[in-house]
């Protein structure tokens, strides 16, 4: 098995999984040497592979009987990315293609939403880049490529950056808490384990071919019950009450910020890092960082309200898929997570 | 040679030599440089990059030909490369960790007695202002014995590696020896031995281990050092001792924070010229032309080193896997 993305968080899990349960024997794709360090503590076979370098995809899949397609990145990375990988897959004669996809290409929805909704543009760059690389995947399904595609939800668990990292600290500096109805919406979590395990379904059941499924978690809740338990789990004292209207005003500051800080910190950090010591600003320095990193943005409170279920009840009764991790056990792991890679240790100041 | 002109080598042209020796030896115009990769592509780049003109492919080419070779290849080959320069009798700055055993460390250091020339480590850390104050606050006694120490050093792995040695289970170890490389040597040095390892866990699955703690003693003083590849720690420094305090940035050359008995701890600037990691990388290089010139003996002579080789050694061999929950008890389908 040949898994694209391997340096990533996804892909991570499917390297570890996999070796760890047996499943098979894997290959893992990293596009640069330096996101390899948390699959190279596995005894696991892992290559460079780049998705927009044709030959290095047919160079590692050659021999191949699955790939796993997780390679993330610009627009061009996902779709110019999906068709070179389906492409040296076809070529190859690959027996399973999984391509990763997302539920983000229902767009802005609400309701209960199962597979037999259509695919919606929303003007968001990695949404519309993953509906193009999905249309790209049946055109080859239709040359004979057997190719599944799943559409996770909001996938949490160790090394989730977005949803566990960045949600921790952001409820640690305040800027995220209980948000009432800027943050009422369904949250959609998926824990990793549960996600790698649907993909390992994708690959062993022959009905999942030619299908597309919806991937989710068993809980229904919404993102403030999310920061709760989360911030429960953390054994924080209480979570801030926020306004809906600060939030907004910080989200919208944040959209202009961003930009600037961006530039400024990429051709001018050190500088700024070094007088900043030299006035004795670095507290204010951190400050700034600090909302940077913890405010949620525009796309996040819309996120945060959207009052979608993505239904796997196609993936249940299909291919047997039923996701193991409720929200508790999830987030319990992700804690420890947390502490064991010293996370906490920094967010608390403590040590 | 042309007269005057030192002849040095550098083997290996990866992104240490590209972001490290090169910029700083471009600066003298009495060096007579050849490159040294069995990656011909990166040679050209790298030597095209520098306007440097002698390229080689293979090292054995120029064995006995060069008064300084700089040994900057992946770490399980420091050993053989440093010990054919050094038979010839050529100085040898080697990259850290100077080797990936502490045996093959002595051996190194022998070949350089044999031959009469030196043999140095690049451990950079030793030439931090705010290191060597550590040491000599802790030499002087003012504060006391040393009760306990705790040094977190952790960043997303982020080195422009190109041909990924660090991950090759076969020849590399993992985070222990790259950046304990300089945290157990400056434990080690500021506390004037090496302590006595008490246990060593990694998070390794048969893999090089991308986090590590270890914890150690040397008569009353305790000490931690946990390092990680995968996620930024608290990067800092934390020395206890009978009558205060030492705090200070682990990648912070330029300041630390001292405390005194019951005194409101104070930051010591401790080198404000230092401005930049440029100042320290040229100190380092200037440091080894002058040694191959005779004109001075080496800032971090490899000696020096080889007990905290010793202590990755022993930690290596004592080491046992984190709980890791998460990993444990994997469900398949």
């Amino acid at each position: 098995m040949f898994v694209t993305g391997a340096g990533g968080f996804l892909g991570g899990r499917i390297i570890e999984m996999a070796h760890l349960c047996g499943f098979a024997k894997v290959r893992a794709g990293v596009r640069r040497w330096n996101s390899a360090a948390r699959v190279a503590r596995f005894a696991v076979d892992i290559q460079l592979c780049d998705v927009l370098d044709q030959e290095q995809l047919d160079k590692n899949i050659r021999g191949i009987d699955t790939v796993v397609h997780c390679a993330l990145g610009s627009r061009d990375v996902i779709v110019r990315g999906t068709a070179n990988a389906l492409d040296a897959a076809w070529r190859l004669g690959v027996k399973r293609f999984v391509h990763i996809s997302t539920a983000e290409v229902y767009g802005k929805v609400s309701g209960e939403i199962n597979e037999t909704f259509p695919c919606r543009s929303m003007n968001n760059e990695y949404a519309d880049a993953k509906i193009q690389a999905e249309s790209i995947c049946w055109n080859y399904n239709s040359k004979g490529l057997p190719v599944v595609i799943l559409r996770p939800s909001i996938i949490y668990g160790p090394f989730g950056n977005q949803f566990v990292v960045r949600i921790a600290q952001s409820l640690y500096a305040g800027t995220l808490g209980n948000m009432q109805n800027t943050a009422d919406g369904l949250c959609n979590l998926v824990y990793v384990d549960d996600m790698v395990r649907s993909i390992f379904y994708a690959i062993k059941d022959s009905r999942a071919v030619g299908q597309a499924f919806n991937i989710n978690g068993p809980d229904k809740l919404t993102w403030n019950e999310y920061f709760r338990e989360l911030a429960a789990a953390l054994k924080m004292p209480a979570i801030k009450d926020l306004k809906a209207t600060e939030s907004k005003v910080k989200s919208t500051a944040l959209g202009v910020l961003k930009p600037a800080a961006s530039f400024l910190g990429g051709h001018y950090g050190d500088l700024i890092l070094r007088l900043g010591s030299r006035l004795g600003l670095e507290s204010r320095i951190e400050r700034i960082r600090s909302f940077l990193r913890t405010t949620p943005s525009n796309f996040d409170l819309k996120l945060f309200s959207r009052k979608a279920h993505y239904s796997y009840e196609k993936a249940a009764n299909l291919v047997g898929y039923y996701p193991r991790y409720d929200l508790l056990k999830g987030v319990e792991l992700s804690v420890k997570w947390l502490w064991h890679e010293g996370y906490l240790e920094r967010f608390t100041g403590s040590q | 040679m042309k007269e005057g002109y030192l002849k040095i080598a550098i083997v290996g042209c990866g992104a240490i030599s590209e972001s490290y020796y090169l910029p700083a030896l471009r600066r003298h115009n009495d060096v007579e440089l050849t490159l040294v990769d069995t990656d011909e592509q990166r040679l050209e780049m790298v030597g095209n990059a520098f306007g440097t003109k002698k390229r080689i492919k293979d090292y054995h080419e120029i064995l006995g030909e060069v008064d300084g070779a700089i040994v900057a290849t992946p770490n399980s080959s420091h050993h053989r490369i440093s010990i054919d320069f050094l038979r010839e009798s050529s100085h040898v700055l080697c990259e850290k960790p100077l080797a990936v055993a502490a045996t093959d460390a002595r051996e190194m250091i022998a070949q350089a007695e044999q031959s009469g020339v030196t043999l140095s480590a690049n451990n950079i850390r030793r030439l931090y202002p705010s290191f060597q104050a550590v040491k000599k606050l802790i030499s002087e006694g003012s504060l006391g014995e040393v009760r306990s120490i705790v040094y977190l050093d952790g960043e997303d792995f982020s080195w422009p590696t190109v041909t990924g040695f660090f991950f090759d289970r076969q020849s590399s170890k993992g985070v222990l020896l790259d950046q304990g490389a300089h945290a157990l040597d400056a434990i080690c040095w500021w506390i004037g031995c090496k302590p006595d390892l008490i246990s060593c866990r990694t998070d390794s699955f048969g893999g090089p281990e991308a986090a590590v703690a270890v914890r150690f003693k040397r008569g009353s003083t305790t000490g931690e050092v946990r390092l990680s590849w995968l996620a930024r720690l608290r990067n800092r420094y934390s020395i206890e001792c009978e009558n205060g305090r030492i705090l200070g940035g682990t990648r912070d050359w330029g300041k630390l924070t001292v405390g005194l008995g019951s005194e409101k701890p104070r930051i010591m600037e401790v080198d404000p010229t230092t401005e930049s990691w440029r100042v320290l990388r040229e100190k380092m290089v200037d440091n080894f032309l002058s040694v191959v010139a005779g004109k001075a003996e080496p800032l971090v002579p490899a000696r020096e080193v080889v007990e905290s080789l010793e202590l990755i050694d022993e930690s290596y061999a004592a080491a046992e896997r984190f709980d890791m929950p998460w990993c444990d008890n994997v469900e398949c389908i």
